[in-house]
């Protein structure tokens, strides 16, 4: 199989249209997709920093996500906050089985799995690793794809919210670690988006 | 800077890879050789049916959010909420980020994007390239993720279950349409190709 990339042909590949366009000689500053427009590039540029900066935040966000309360249902005065764990907890022993289910792994399996997976393939394209290139193509892959269901709970809190708004019965609260757990989802959808996938690859180029 | 560019090769988005493609455009996918990344997906009729798709979706979209989404039944008092009832008692409570995040991703997102694929598609279809029709359908690709009304699906069934024991949840029309644009929204995903639409753009281009 010949393996030829774009960068080594001398192409760079448009990243919203997919047009492959020659890459000036003299390359100072933007070069722009002549089909679409956008700024195009061989690889992002600053691909690892940024997605470090946004990884780094998205574990130190973590921390909070966990140990405040997510939300608090105040039912007939009383109540407690729960944590995103307790409501894990909470949801085994009502018998809940299968929504404790969706909720670890939406809240806490895909969270953790997603900033273990990035700093992995962060670290693994730094130390230009050659091991198992496809499969790491396919974790970021994986990666980028479930990171978006994490919003499972807010979207929960909101509709438990909005549905016992007025109830002077109950009332639902998030709380810090809600919006927290938010930002943690946000920050590594921005980190995935980051990342060049084509540098785990470069490591076999050179 | 030179204005050419090659559309019979294609470079893997995942791992850079030069290749061809194939001539005869048959309906399916087609996978990067080296990393197994989709690189085009091609379907029957993809202009009409997304066309279609999209029509009916934007319909949805607005039965959606317009009549009775949930009401809840605790102790004979009845309260009824619609889709964007949930951004905004977020924003209410003064919870702007949260407001502000299940706001976009749930309305303002799904809503561009049904907007932006009938704004390109309808002129299309007659052989008229809209204005803008570029920065159009590059907004349309990059926000595609941030909208998860699949997601807030999974969370509906999810709150409905949760609430079980101390309420009785009622699902109001809205909740029939939502689910039917769910299945819409996802066969739109399919039947798209962003390829045929640069084509069609390259074509109608008048430099
Ligand atoms: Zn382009
Ligand atoms: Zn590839």
């Amino acid at each position: 199989m010949q393996t030829l990339t774009a960068a080594e042909a001398g192409l760079i590949s448009c990243h919203v249209c997919h047009a492959l366009a020659c890459r000036p000689t003299n390359s100072h500053g933007r070069i722009e997709c002549p089909r679409c427009g956008a700024h195009i590039h061989s690889r992002i540029p600053g691909s690892i920093r940024d997605t470090w900066c946004y990884l780094i935040a998205a574990i130190v966000l973590y921390i909070p996500a966990n140990v405040y309360p997510i939300m608090s249902v105040v039912w007939l005065g009383k109540g407690e906050p729960a944590t995103i764990l307790e409501g894990v907890v909470q949801l085994i022993e009502e018998g809940m089985w299968p929504l404790a289910l969706i909720v670890f792994v939406a809240s806490i399996f895909i969270p953790l799995l997603k900033m273990v997976v990035l700093a992995f393939l962060l670290i693994s394209v730094q130390r230009k690793s050659t091991w198992r290139l496809v499969d790491r193509t396919r974790l970021y892959r994986l990666t980028e794809f479930v990171g978006r269901w994490s919003m499972v709970d807010i979207f929960v809190i909101a509709i438990l919210a909005a549905l016992v708004q007025f109830g002077s019965l109950a009332s639902i609260e998030p709380g810090i670690g809600s919006l927290s757990f938010a930002a943690v989802v946000v920050l590594t959808m921005f980190a995935a988006h980051r990342f060049d996938p084509r540098l785990i690859w470069d490591a076999c180029n050179d | 800077m030179t204005n050419s560019y090659n559309t019979t090769l294609i470079a893997c988005h995942d791992c850079d890879l030069l290749q061809r493609l194939p001539a005869i455009r048959s309906p399916g996918k087609v996978n990067c050789a080296r990393c197994g990344a989709t690189l085009q997906r091609y379907s029957r009729n993809s202009l009409d049916r997304s066309l279609a798709l999209a029509v009916s979706g934007l319909l949805l979209f607005f039965v959606s959010n317009l009549l009775p989404f949930l009401a809840l039944n605790a102790q004979g008092r009845v309260q009824d909420s619609s889709l964007l009832s949930s951004s905004m008692i977020l924003w209410q409570e003064g919870n702007i980020f949260l407001g502000l995040l299940v706001f976009a991703t749930t309305f303002l997102f799904p809503l561009f994007s049904l907007l932006a694929i009938l704004y390109l598609l309808a002129p299309l279809k007659f052989g008229k390239r809209p204005r803008f029709s570029i920065h159009v359908f590059r907004y349309l690709q990059s926000t595609e993720p941030w909208g998860m009304l699949e997601i807030f699906m999974l969370a509906t069934l999810v709150a409905v279950v949760k609430l079980g024991d101390i309420a009785t949840v009622i699902p109001g029309p809205a909740m029939y349409a939502f689910s039917l644009l769910i299945v819409v929204l996802a066969a739109l995903s399919i039947s798209l190709d962003p390829q045929l639409i640069w084509h069609r753009l390259d074509r109608q281009c008048k430099r």
